[in-house]
């Protein structure tokens, strides 16, 4: 009977060992929403030819214990703001957003973005699977309130392509600037834009190492 | 034997919740409506502007080869905020792009990165059919 015992305690424990530690990072509040925005000074998608502000990043956390095992987590399509004169930014598909630590990801294999300038036509910079990089900054309650923030980082490589027409550089890739704006200065100098716990204000949002 | 079978269960449930960890994005509730923004010019420019941007582009590019034309404008692009990489697509061209159809199309929005934003449209425009002429 004992030896019964003890074999099935081994066998039960090797049992959960054996679950793969798949995730990196965990999100807390557990269920809650929460909302990056930058305001004015909101992290924007630049290329050469022009650049679009995200005004907004929004999700909710999900519910214990997913929200502590989970690597990245939906949000809304994000925000985006007024862009350049000439510039059109189309995001679509389902979008993520989470990370490892303070090193964050926004986008996805489901993700798409696509940008058009109207000083280059028959061409769009695409991909079907981007990647906005940012270091995500937990905030505290004590002494007093101080809000989480994120920083746009940097951002992955789209590809050009045909669009109504020949384009020159199709097929060629270039690299996305993802970054804070900073007023009265060059583009990445680097502000941060606030994150918030919609559900409750008075609590911060903490990206942290996953249990 | 019932309290081993009873042990047994236990474990499994405790292994099974462990399985919420599996990565993923399963769970619902992001959104996957597109949104798209952009060209949202708060004035359009008047027929005089228009014109005068177009001739502006123009005379910036007469005269060249698109491949001059993009070193011509390499460094004003660059103090006006070009990238790297896209520099070097326009001014060290690939045959197959400099023998593109679209290269002068190329060439002159690399032009108008020097110029403010609501001009570059029209007066890439007026470029191109500069470098296209000269080709």
């Amino acid at each position: 009977m004992k030896r019964k015992f003890a074999v099935l305690t081994v066998l039960g424990a090797l049992l959960a060992f054996a679950v793969p530690a798949s995730s990196m990072a965990s999100m807390s509040p557990a269920t809650h929403t929460f909302e990056i925005a930058g305001g004015t000074l909101s992290p924007k998608i630049g290329t050469s030819l022009g650049s679009c502000p995200i005004t907004k990043i929004s999700g909710t956390i999900p519910g214990s214990p997913a929200n502590e095992t989970e690597t990245l987590f939906p949000v809304s399509t994000p925000t985006i703001g007024t862009c350049t004169a000439g510039t059109t930014l189309t995001l679509g598909g389902s979008w993520t957003f989470g990370g490892a630590s303070y090193q964050t990801q926004l986008g996805g294999p489901a993700a798409t973005l696509t940008m058009k300038f109207s000083s280059l036509p028959n061409c769009k910079l695409s991909s079907t699977s981007p990647a906005l990089f940012g270091i995500w900054s937990n905030g505290a309650t004590s002494p007093k309130l101080l809000k989480s923030s994120y920083h746009a980082h940097s951002g992955s490589a789209l590809t050009w392509s045909n669009d109504g027409g020949t384009c020159a550089v199709a097929g060629q890739t270039e690299t996305v600037t993802w970054t804070g704006q900073s007023a009265g200065a060059p583009l990445g100098a680097g502000t941060a834009a606030t994150v918030t716990d919609l559900s409750n204000p008075n609590l911060v949002v903490v990206l942290g190492a996953n249990k | 034997m019932r309290q081993g079978l009873c042990i047994v269960c236990l474990l499994a449930l405790l292994a099974l919740a462990g399985c919420g960890g599996e990565a993923g994005n399963t769970q619902p509730g992001g959104s996957t409506s597109p949104t798209s923004s952009g060209d949202v010019p708060t004035t359009r420019p008047s027929a005089e502007q228009a014109r005068a941007w177009r001739a502006r582009g123009r005379a910036a590019c007469a005269g060249m080869q698109p491949v001059e034309g993009a070193r011509h404008f390499k460094e004003a692009a660059e103090r006006a905020g070009a990238h790297g990489r896209f520099v070097g697509l326009v001014t060290e061209p690939t045959a197959a792009v400099e023998q593109s159809p679209g290269y002068p199309k190329l060439v002159a929005a690399f032009y108008a990165t020097t110029l403010p934003a609501p001009q570059r449209t029209l007066a890439a425009a007026g470029c191109a059919e500069e470098l296209a002429a000269r080709e």
